[in-house]
């Protein structure tokens, strides 16, 4: 079998060119319909997500779909020229082929290095290719190797560790201060574009209560409105005037205001941890200048954050990853020698048996040709020159099937299983 | 030979824990959790069985007037605790430390391998003394490794280096949550084993004539309690005793309970 496959992803191909070859959720069960009637003996997985859109393809060895018939078919089911794609799309056969969908679903071809959520999206890929009856034996455990190296990478690699946005990195804080955020209570000072998706990433852990202050109170209110749309809890615009007041309430606090002096100082702050009775508080200022004055931090009970601190956060998690990097290939590598190994012998295996199939022919066509002929031989004689006949077919042929099953895991296998596909004329059944 | 072997045992699940328990939170090995769990309970079996066996044969009393059951007996508990706290979410890191001390209990019980019944009182009532000990240690060892992992936890905050750690070991408000209520529920049995310790020496003629309320057992128990009562009454009645100063007098009182019970074990003349 031949495996490759054909795509593009967000580094070969702008999003322009991109969104006109994507498969929308309806249209892959239909494109696989389409590959399937096409080329029945063919086997086909189509992963397509905002980033990517790559077609894996397993056929026989001689048999369809080419790589130019493939393009063909993407360009036939959008009604698109493909030649406007030459440059973009990339092509990846057999080994090479596999490699690339291990790092794909381990996400070290992401776009955000080691997020998980492509591990998602190839398993769903796979089993829609699976409904559609244009998996078999050869893409089937292929994927299932590759879902099963993705686990174990982002399982045990680190590859996945920490956060990589402001917001995020902002909730990873606040569980790791706080336990249960049903009695917790957030609240936002200011507008700001960051702010708004930082309060959003903090709204999923499901606060008591959220608070949104701005100096114009109808800018606090329309925001306050807009959340409590989106959002299945309550949010409430409270008065600027109050803000300072409130933090005797509040638990996680996110300031973003334009303001170019600090609105909170450590003097104005002094009083609240008593009123609040020690219990922390996590105080998020993302405001350039800040909002905080660095010195509110220095109490027992705040843990105060701005901007560089959350990006260096960010920053230290993505050069985890990095470091996670070679492992991870290490443990690619390790999966594509096996599959690779696996896939030559099994390769290997109908030729073997078609290579046996022809000698054992040829001796039985020469026996039957001579036995005839010696009338006085015994039924004792005629069972020994069947032996010497099969003891030298099994001699002759033990050299080149011994190189052939030895030689599979290191490539040359494929070689030489051509030139003997090629010298003595075999079929094989695949 | 079974003291040796129940020391071997404990220990070497006790620590396999310990390992299994750090794998799991700076590695993320897969397979850790479940080792953790096998390893300590083989050595809490260990150890159970081995005390069972005493209980069988001397029965309850006899056996608690010796050193080396009592710090099994120790070990066990913690264990218990650990296990606990492995199987508590948001305790994810206590165990690891708890499993430690357990380790090394039990390791320095072989230096009181065979070692000779203590002159204590043989009063059957003596023997809820060694087991308040043992309950309030346990209790307060947890609160102490609270403490410490609330530390921890609060240095990498405040340090704003929150890297591998984030996401793996258990939030402030879980520790602080866990080390409040903990010496809270050891102090009764904490103060009933002083108070029986001091019964047990008026039962005790071959004392009375020396110092021995100068005992370094007696010092120091009397110095943690103080400590947890403080921290007891500070978690209750004092809110600024709350956080990262609680923290540090549960550290505080942890390390005067592992400085009381060496000296009980090494160098108590009352345990003698």
């Amino acid at each position: 079998m031949r495996t490759f496959v054909v795509g593009c992803n967000h580094r070969s191909a702008p999003v322009e060119k991109r969104e006109k070859i994507a498969f929308d959720e309806a249209a892959v069960p239909a494109a696989l319909q389409r590959f399937k009637q096409r080329f029945p003996e063919a086997e086909a997985v189509l992963l397509s997500t905002c980033n990517r859109v790559e077609f894996y393809v397993s056929r026989p060895m001689q048999g369809r779909p080419r790589i130019d018939e493939m393009i063909a078919f993407i360009g036939e089911f959008h009604g698109i020229e493909m030649h406007d794609f030459a440059d973009t799309l990339y092509i990846h056969e057999d080994v090479q082929a596999v490699r690339h969908l291990l790092r794909v679903a381990s996400s070290l071809d992401s776009m955000v290095l080691g997020e998980s959520q492509i591990v998602g999206q190839t398993r769903d890929a796979f089993k829609t290719a699976r409904m559609a009856g244009t998996v078999g034996r050869n893409l089937g455990p292929l994927f299932q190797h590759a879902l099963a190296v993705a686990k174990t990478i982002h399982a045990t690699t680190g590859i996945s560790i920490g956060r990589l946005s402001v917001g995020s990195t902002a909730v990873d804080l606040a569980r790791q201060i706080f336990s249960n955020f049903g009695d917790k209570t957030v609240m936002m000072v200011g507008a700001g574009g960051m702010g708004k998706m930082t309060l959003t990433h903090l709204i999923e852990t499901r606060p008591q209560r959220v608070w949104v202050t701005n100096r114009t109170h109808a800018r606090a209110v329309e925001v306050a409105e807009r959340l409590s749309r989106r959002h299945p809890l309550t949010v409430q615009p409270i008065p600027f005037a109050d803000w300072i007041d409130r933090l005797a309430e509040a638990d996680i606090v996110i300031t973003c205001t334009g303001s170019r002096e600090p609105i909170l100082t450590a003097e104005a702050f002094d009083q609240i941890p008593a009123r609040r009775a020690y219990r922390p508080i996590l105080l998020i200022d993302i405001a350039l200048p800040r909002d905080i004055d660095a010195a509110v931090g220095r109490h027992d009970c705040v843990y105060l954050y701005n901007i560089d601190d959350l990006q260096a956060v960010t920053e230290a998690h993505l050069a985890q990853r990095k470091e996670a990097l070679a492992k991870c290939h290490e443990i690619i590598e390790a999966a594509v020698l096996e599959l690779a190994d696996r896939q030559s012998r099994e390769d290997v295996g109908p030729l073997i048996a078609a290579l046996e199939k022809h000698f054992r022919e040829v001796g039985r066509q020469e026996l039957e040709r001579i036995l005839p002929k010696l009338e006085k031989a015994s039924a004792h004689d005629r069972e020994l020159i069947e032996q010497m006949l099969h003891r030298v077919t099994g001699k002759l042929l033990h050299g080149p099937i011994t190189r052939l099953t030895g030689d599979s895991a290191a490539g040359t296998g494929r070689v030489y299983a051509e030139m003997l596909r090629a010298l003595f004329d075999l079929k094989t059944e695949e | 030979m079974t003291q040796l072997l129940t020391c071997i045992l404990g220990g070497m699940g006790f620590a396999i824990g310990a390992i299994c328990s750090y794998l799991r939170l700076r590695h993320h090995v897969r397979w850790a959790p479940a080792a953790l769990r096998v390893a300590v309970t083989l050595a809490l079996a260990a150890n159970v069985g081995y005390l069972a066996g005493r209980f069988r044969s001397m029965g309850v009393v006899e056996t608690f007037r010796y050193s080396f059951d009592d710090a099994v007996l120790l070990a066990t508990l913690l264990g218990l605790m650990g296990i606990s706290t492995h199987l508590a979410r948001t305790l994810r890191g206590v165990d690891g430390f708890l499993f430690i001390i357990a380790t090394a209990l039990q390791c320095a019980a072989l230096a009181i391998v065979n070692q000779p019944e203590m002159r204590i009182t043989g009063r059957a009532w003596f023997v809820s003394h060694s087991i308040a000990f043992a309950i309030s240690g346990t209790l307060f060892i947890a609160g102490g490794v609270a403490g410490v992992a609330y530390l921890l936890v609060n240095r990498m905050l405040r340090r704003k280096q929150p890297t591998t750690l984030v996401g793996n070991v258990a939030s402030l408000e879980s520790l602080e949550r866990f080390g409040r209520w903990t010496p809270i529920i050891g102090f009764p049995f904490f103060t009933y084993g002083i108070l029986t310790g001091l019964c047990g020496v008026s039962h005790r003629p071959d004392l009375q004539a020396d110092d021995w309320y100068l005992d370094p057992v007696f010092i120091s128990s009397l110095l943690a309690w103080a400590v947890f009562g403080y921290l007891c009454y500070g978690s209750l009645y004092k809110p600024q005793i709350r956080g990262k100063r609680a923290a540090v007098l549960s550290t505080y009182g942890l390390g005067l309970i592992v400085v009381a019970y060496l000296f009980r074990v090494f160098f108590s003349l009352m345990h003698a």
